[in-house]
Order: structure tokens, then C-alpha cells, then sequence
């Protein structure tokens, strides 16, 4: 009988700290989501402020450069906006974001001002357009930089919350 | 009488349709799309957004103003009110949220959008050292749809260029005239040449993106198998870079006017190039003051105003003067 035990508490074990793994793997996935949209950023700013290219045009340059799945979040963007059926852009841009985006690995805040960054679009002037999409840029790398500072923790908090509620949970199973 | 202004099973207009929808608002489409009271054969023409006042429509039968419910009303006030929001909404969709693409654009007054519509804008300038930098205030668009009128070219072709050598020749009219659709067919119908007649190389200046409608780099409208398209630059630099480069045996340029694009014209003469044109003008006369001293043009043709797809006048520089009232194909 208590061989038994042993075998359920060791896969009690085993499971939550791969829980605790995955929980802490997830945490870098988040990072990385922001730093490819900031790498998106860059693309879309060289086009729009070098090659003065209309928004269609980027996001189909996009889908095309980005693997998945951010080039699909462009090409359904682009079709859309060929397809535009009385909406705005901000429209266009919170349907995709709402309906794209939900595999892409982000706390919901950073979502939600990814989700704001479909205002920015429009402004008539170049530079105007440059400043607002600095602006977002600013604020997302000040974001990786504050997530990078804590992620060690965050990262050792998690594997070990997955280790020590295996062990409770054996020890109780005893 | 019933029809919607953009019909649905016609190819051409199916593609003006999706232009137009991808620009438009949804409470204009849909005016567009229940609109009673217009005859199906009436082209739409024009779209007239002006803030405060009612949408306007100019088809080839004249202008209608039109009712939330599609209707036509010769009450100005009965009609669809047109709000700062449809202005504002219908210009970023014409720039396709991308107005900073567009600003060179804005700054001359008008934009050609996916399909060579052209979009006439008005508001309140910006001044930068004594120029326009931009406008704001948008308080108006003229939405000018581009129809193809694939034929009507062959009329004045035969009149022109039949067992004849090819000649250099200014198509004018006042706004609105058919000029660009008449040059349009004339550039297909040389370039594709005819039973008695060889294809021409000809060489397309679009300095405002009507001629070829391009959109990514791609011709949209039927300009034949021998042409070279240059599209959105200006006709000087234009002139002279198919001169240089594509050996074209005529130019072909839209809404000719300024002391540049003249010399750039004349040039291309001196180079052995046949020249087709259009310019504004209310009759011949006035074309002739205004051209005849460049000894470019052996033909001006006048077209009539009134009724769009007509052809006036023709006059040749050898004096022979024609009183016309020869009928564009499909007008």
C-alpha cells in the first residue's frame, strides 16, 4: 500500500513542479510576445516614416516578413481595411485585436494598450504620425525593461511554488 | 424608376463598388446602394460631401440631391445632411488611415485613390512661408469616379489618325468633360493599334495616378500592350525620363497647363515624339491662344460640356475647322 502512496506522491511531485516550470517559461514567453512587438514596430516605423507606405501596404509587408502568429494577425488586418464596410480604423484594429490576439502569451494590461495603439493611426502629418508611435514605443520598452528586472524572482518564486506544493501534497497524502 | 447608383452585376461597376465601399461611410453607401429615382443607364459621376449641407450626386443626366432613404429631393433641405464626422471618416478612408502617405497629396488639393478616383478635398490651409504645408479643417470632398469607357477612343481615332500619319493632338473641355476618359482609351486604342493601323509604343506621364489608376504597381486600366506607364511624377521629369529611357513614339500626358509641362512637351516634340494631351478650356479658341504659339499640336478637340461623352469641335492646325457632334462610344 504504501508503495502506492510513494508512486502518487512522486507524480504529485513531478507534476506540480512541471506546473511551476511552465508557470516560469511562461513569464519569458510574455517578454519576448512585447519584444516582437516591438521588433513589429520598428518594421511598421521604417516603412511609414522611409517609405511613406500606406497602412494596407504595411500590414501586408508585415504578414509577410513576421512568422506566425503575427503574420496572420496582419494579413486578416489588411483584408480587413480592403474590405472596410463603413468602419474605422480603430474599429478595424480592436475587432482583430480582440479576435487575433487571444493565443498570443500577454497579461491583459499589455493587451489593453496594444489594443489602444488603434487610436494612433491617421494623423496627417509624418512626424505627428512618428511622435505617437514613439510614444507607444517608449512605453513598451520601459515595460520589457520592468518585467525583465523581476522576472529572475518571479521565475525562482514559481518553480519553487511548484516544488514545495508537490512536496505538501505528498507529505498530506502520507 | 428604381436602381441603386452602383450596380451590382456589372463588372466594372462591381470594382467601383468595392472602391468606393472601402472608402465611403456606411450611411452614404447605403444612400448610394437604395437610391430611387435615378435611371439605371446614369453614370454616377460625382460624389459632393460638404459639411452642413445635403449629399449631392452628379450623374451623366445632371445632378440629384439625395434623401437618407434614397430619394431623390430638389429640396436642399430634405436631404442627407452631411455631418463633420462623414467628412472626416470619408477622407481617412480614402488615405486608408494613412493620411502621412498622402500629404504631398493633400497639400495640392485632391488624392487618387485605388481605382483612379479622383478626391477633390477643401478646408483651411496651413501657410509655411508663403505655401500650403497642409490642411486642416477638412470641410469638403468632391468624389470624381473614374469610369472606363472602354471604346469611346475609337470614335476620334478614326476621325483623326485614319490613313492619316500620326499627329499630335490636345483633347479640352471645361471640368468634368470626359477629358482623362477620352485620353484613356485614346492611349489603348494606339497602343493596341487597329485592323489598318500598327500598335504604338506610347509613354503615359500619370502625374496624378488617373490615367493608369496603379495600385501596388500595377496598371488597373486598359492602356494597351505598348505602353509605358509613369506613374505619380511629374510630366517634366516624366517627359523626359520615357524620352530617355523608353523611346516612346507618343507622350501622353493629362491636364496640361503650367510653363513647365509646356517645355517639357516641346522638347519631346524636338524629339521626334507625337504628343497627346488634355487641357482645360471652354472652347477652341481659348485652347488655341493658349497652345497654338507652341507649334506642338496639329488637332484640338473640343468636347461638350453639357452632355459628357460628346465631341464638339475639332479643329486642325491647318485651318480646317469641323463643327462635330460626333457621339463617344457608350455615352
Amino acid at each position: 500500500m504504501w508503495q502506492l502512496k510513494l508512486i502518487g506522491a512522486a507524480m504529485i511531485l513531478i507534476g506540480s513542479t512541471i506546473l511551476g516550470l511552465e508557470k516560469s517559461k511562461k513569464e519569458e514567453n510574455k517578454i519576448r510576445t512585447l519584444q516582437d512587438i516591438n521588433y513589429m514596430l520598428v518594421l511598421l516605423k521604417g516603412e511609414m516614416v522611409y517609405e511613406r507606405a500606406a497602412l494596407p501596404d504595411i500590414y501586408m509587408h508585415l504578414s509577410q516578413k513576421l512568422s506566425k502568429p503575427y503574420n496572420r494577425f496582419f494579413e486578416g488586418l489588411c483584408e480587413e481595411m480592403e474590405h472596410r464596410r463603413g468602419r474605422t480604423m480603430e474599429q478595424i484594429w480592436r475587432e482583430r485585436v480582440e479576435n487575433s490576439t487571444k493565443d498570443w502569451v500577454m497579461e491583459e494590461k499589455d493587451r489593453q494598450e496594444f489594443l489602444q495603439l488603434g487610436n494612433f493611426w491617421g494623423y496627417i502629418d509624418i512626424s505627428l504620425q512618428e511622435s505617437a508611435l514613439e510614444l507607444y514605443k517608449e512605453k513598451l520598452e520601459y515595460r520589457i525593461k520592468e518585467m525583465q528586472s523581476t522576472i529572475k524572482d518571479r521565475q525562482r518564486i514559481y518553480s519553487m511554488l511548484g516544488v514545495l506544493s508537490g512536496l505538501f501534497l505528498g507529505i498530506l497524502l502520507f | 424608376m428604381h436602381s441603386c447608383l452602383i450596380h451590382y452585376h456589372e463588372v466594372n461597376d462591381m470594382k467601383i463598388k468595392k472602391e468606393l465601399e472601402a472608402m465611403l461611410t456606411k450611411e452614404v453607401s447605403q444612400v448610394l446602394e437604395k437610391c430611387k429615382g435615378i435611371k439605371k443607364e446614369e453614370e454616377l459621376l460625382e460624389i459632393r460631401l460638404n459639411i452642413g449641407q445635403p449629399l449631392i450626386v452628379k450623374c451623366k443626366g445632371g445632378e440629384y440631391i439625395l434623401k437618407r432613404n434614397g430619394e431623390v429631393t430638389k429640396d436642399f433641405k430634405e436631404g442627407l445632411y452631411v455631418t463633420a464626422n462623414m467628412v472626416r471618416d470619408t477622407f481617412s478612408g480614402a488615405c486608408k488611415y494613412s493620411a502621412y502617405a498622402f500629404e504631398e497629396e493633400v497639400r495640392q488639393g485632391f488624392l487618387t485613390i485605388e481605382g483612379g478616383h479622383r478626391i477633390g478635398i477643401v478646408g483651411q490651409a496651413i501657410m509655411e512661408e508663403g505655401r500650403v504645408k497642409n490642411l486642416k479643417y477638412i470641410s469638403g470632398l468632391n468624389i470624381r469616379v473614374a469610369n472606363e469607357n472602354i471604346g469611346c477612343g475609337e470614335v476620334l481615332m478614326k476621325e483623326i489618325y485614319n490613313h492619316r500619319e500620326l499627329a499630335s493632338a490636345l483633347i479640352v473641355s471645361m471640368p468634368g468633360g470626359g477629358k482623362t476618359t477620352l485620353l484613356r482609351d485614346c492611349i489603348r486604342v494606339l497602343s493596341e493599334g487597329t485592323g489598318i493601323r500598327k500598335g504604338y509604343r506610347v509613354g503615359v506621364v500619370d502625374e496624378r495616378g488617373e490615367l493608369g489608376a496603379a495600385y501596388r504597381g500595377i496598371i488597373q486600366n486598359h492602356l494597351g500592350p505598348r505602353t509605358d506607364l509613369l506613374d505619380r511624377i511629374s510630366k517634366k521629369e516624366g517627359i523626359f525620363m520615357l524620352l530617355r529611357s523608353m523611346a516612346p513614339e507618343i507622350i501622353a500626358v493629362d491636364e496640361i497647363g503650367s510653363k513647365e509641362d509646356e517645355e517639357a512637351l516641346h522638347r519631346a516634340m524636338l524629339c521626334g515624339c507625337k504628343l497627346l494631351a488634355t487641357a482645360h478650356a471652354a472652347s477652341i479658341q481659348e485652347a488655341r491662344i493658349r497652345f497654338e504659339s507652341l507649334g506642338i499640336f496639329e488637332y484640338y478637340i473640343l468636347l461638350d460640356a453639357k452632355h459628357v461623352g460628346r465631341i464638339q469641335e475639332i479643329y486642325q492646325s491647318t485651318g480646317i475647322h469641323q463643327k462635330k457632334e460626333a457621339l463617344l462610344c457608350g455615352s
